[in-house]
């Protein structure tokens, strides 16, 4: 977890607020923006190799939220928050033992329970549970997607033309879609070590 | 100023960690001012997820994946999840075809899917190859192989050879037609277990015919490589020489198929040697396990 130098500053209700306040006025509008921004922030620091995305992307949510909170005149918030996330990786790499100590922690890339036969098994019920609770058309769609129209780009982009819509579009379609089936996994793996 | 967006390349050299540290810094402004560049990289990065799992990766590509995108619990998560996809819808034939879980496949496949075609070919295993080896059954189409392929000491080389040419015929166990046969898997990663340690144990049941040993590689140091498959008294029982790496559902390493007959219910010892360039064979790696005969 990287520490900064002011660890003793946590964050507050007050410097929360303050933050969701500068994304957005409508407090709703406000979340769904703290979401997106929360989003950017870990793939920044998982795309720049980060062991642990997540708290490095809350430590730079952290310090944008105590700048708001102490006043600071902040004109573009996004420009902001990447660049306190980049102070947060320089330091991050600046500390090899703090980075030695994670990499400690996290197990091997070919990690035993990853490689467990049980836990495959389960993710492959979990995902087939979740592919069942997808709408029609998603399941339709993300079936063809991998299993008919296999990974060729050129009979990907086959299926976007016979969609009507452009191949990114479909692209971030099938993201979409994908996005849920993995969260419903996620949830349904966590539930099986629960029971 | 759609020209000025970045193209899928660039975008692909910045998942992959190639871009310079020049235009980094500039991306990154783009995707977090710009939500659809930023869309299009997770997209992106969905396809080279599918890509490293389906082994379609080149070397430097395979290598910057695992740099950049194999660091953190949450993207080894995405890899297994992408593997789990896969398996579960399969494309076309994988770079290193895969048998183990065919079985299962075929048996989830749920029935609101009933005219979708079932691809013989699926991408499996968490390749978290790991430390332990994950014994399954599947279903193998046997194949006739070239007489040079396969080199058998028991039973002798002439039976063996009569086998490559007439497969149904040596193998008497399995049926005649159609040629599908039962397939005992196992992933053997490199390191000899003795004693008291997690060993990794091949369970043969006894309708299979075929041991389908993927050993993996932690590097590929040769261009080929030669197997012997020893019994822990030093018995050689199997050899087959002229492997070639490839990607397999364990990353790199060399797949042998060795008749499920000449196990015993023994620890073994699998040994990879390679053909050097001064035309010397030395050891690359060792793998242990125990075979259990169901």
């Amino acid at each position: 977890m990287p520490t900064s130098r002011k660890s003793h500053w946590s964050l507050g209700q007050e410097a929360f607020d303050a933050l969701l306040a500068r994304l957005d006025s409508d407090r709703e509008q406000a979340g769904r923006a703290y979401e997106d921004v929360r989003k950017k922030l870990l793939k920044f620091f998982e795309w720049r190799s980060c062991p642990f995305p997540e708290d490095y992307a809350d430590e730079a949510l952290n310090r944008v939220a105590r700048r708001i909170q102490e006043g600071v005149q902040i004109e573009n918030l996004q420009s902001y928050l990447l660049g306190t996330a980049r102070f947060v990786l320089r330091e991050a790499f600046r500390r090899p033992e703090q980075g030695q100590r994670n990499l400690e922690q996290i197990s091997s890339p070919i990690g035993k329970e990853t490689a467990d036969q049980g836990d495959s098994e389960t993710r492959l019920q979990c995902l087939e549970g979740c592919l069942g609770k997808l709408p029609d058309e998603s399941r339709r769609l993300i079936s063809s997607y991998y299993e008919e129209y296999s990974s060729k780009k050129r009979e990907r982009q086959q299926l976007a033309k016979q969609m009507g819509i452009p191949m990114n579009a479909l692209r971030i379609r099938v993201h979409r879609i994908r996005i849920r089936l993995e969260e419903c996994v996620e949830t349904c793996l966590e539930q099986a070590v629960s029971e | 100023m759609g020209e000025d967006l970045p193209s899928d390349e660039t975008l692909v050299r910045y998942l992959l960690g190639q871009l310079s540290e020049d235009d980094q810094p500039q991306l990154e402004e783009e995707y977090f001012s710009d939500d659809d560049v930023f869309e299009r990289l997770c997209t992106l990065e969905d396809e080279l997820i599918d890509r490293y799992v389906r082994g379609e990766l080149s070397g430097a590509q395979r290598e910057g994946f695992e740099k950049r995108l194999l660091q953190s619990p949450e993207q080894r998560e995405r890899i297994e999840f992408a593997r789990s996809l896969m398996l579960r819808l399969p494309g076309p034939p994988a770079t290193a075809p895969v048998h183990l879980f065919r079985e299962k496949a075929r048996t989830w496949r749920p029935t609101w899917l009933p005219h979708w075609p079932m691809r013989r070919w699926a991408v499996l295993m968490p390749a978290a190859l790991g430390l332990l080896a994950v014994v399954v059954l599947g279903t193998w189409l046997r194949r006739p192989r070239a007489p040079s392929e396969t080199h058998v000491q028991q039973p002798t080389r002439s039976q063996t050879e009569q086998a490559a040419r007439a497969p149904d015929e040596a193998l008497p166990q399995a049926p005649k037609q159609p040629s599908e046969g039962q397939i005992a898997a196992l992933i053997l990663t490199p390191g000899i277990t003795r004693g008291g340690g997690s060993e990794t144990r091949l369970v043969i049941p006894s309708n299979a015919d075929v041991v389908e040993l993927t050993a993996s590689l932690e590097m590929v140091e040769y261009e080929t490589y030669r197997a012997e498959l020893r019994t822990v008294a030093g018995q050689e029982i199997w050899n087959e020489k002229d492997l070639h790496p490839r990607e397999t559902a364990a990353g790199k390493g060399v797949i042998l198929r060795v008749p499920a007959k000449l196990f015993a219910n023994r620890d073994y010892i699998l040994t990879l040697r390679g053909l050097a360039p001064s035309g010397r064979l030395q050891v690359a790696a060792e793998y242990s396990f125990r075979e259990v005969r169901k």
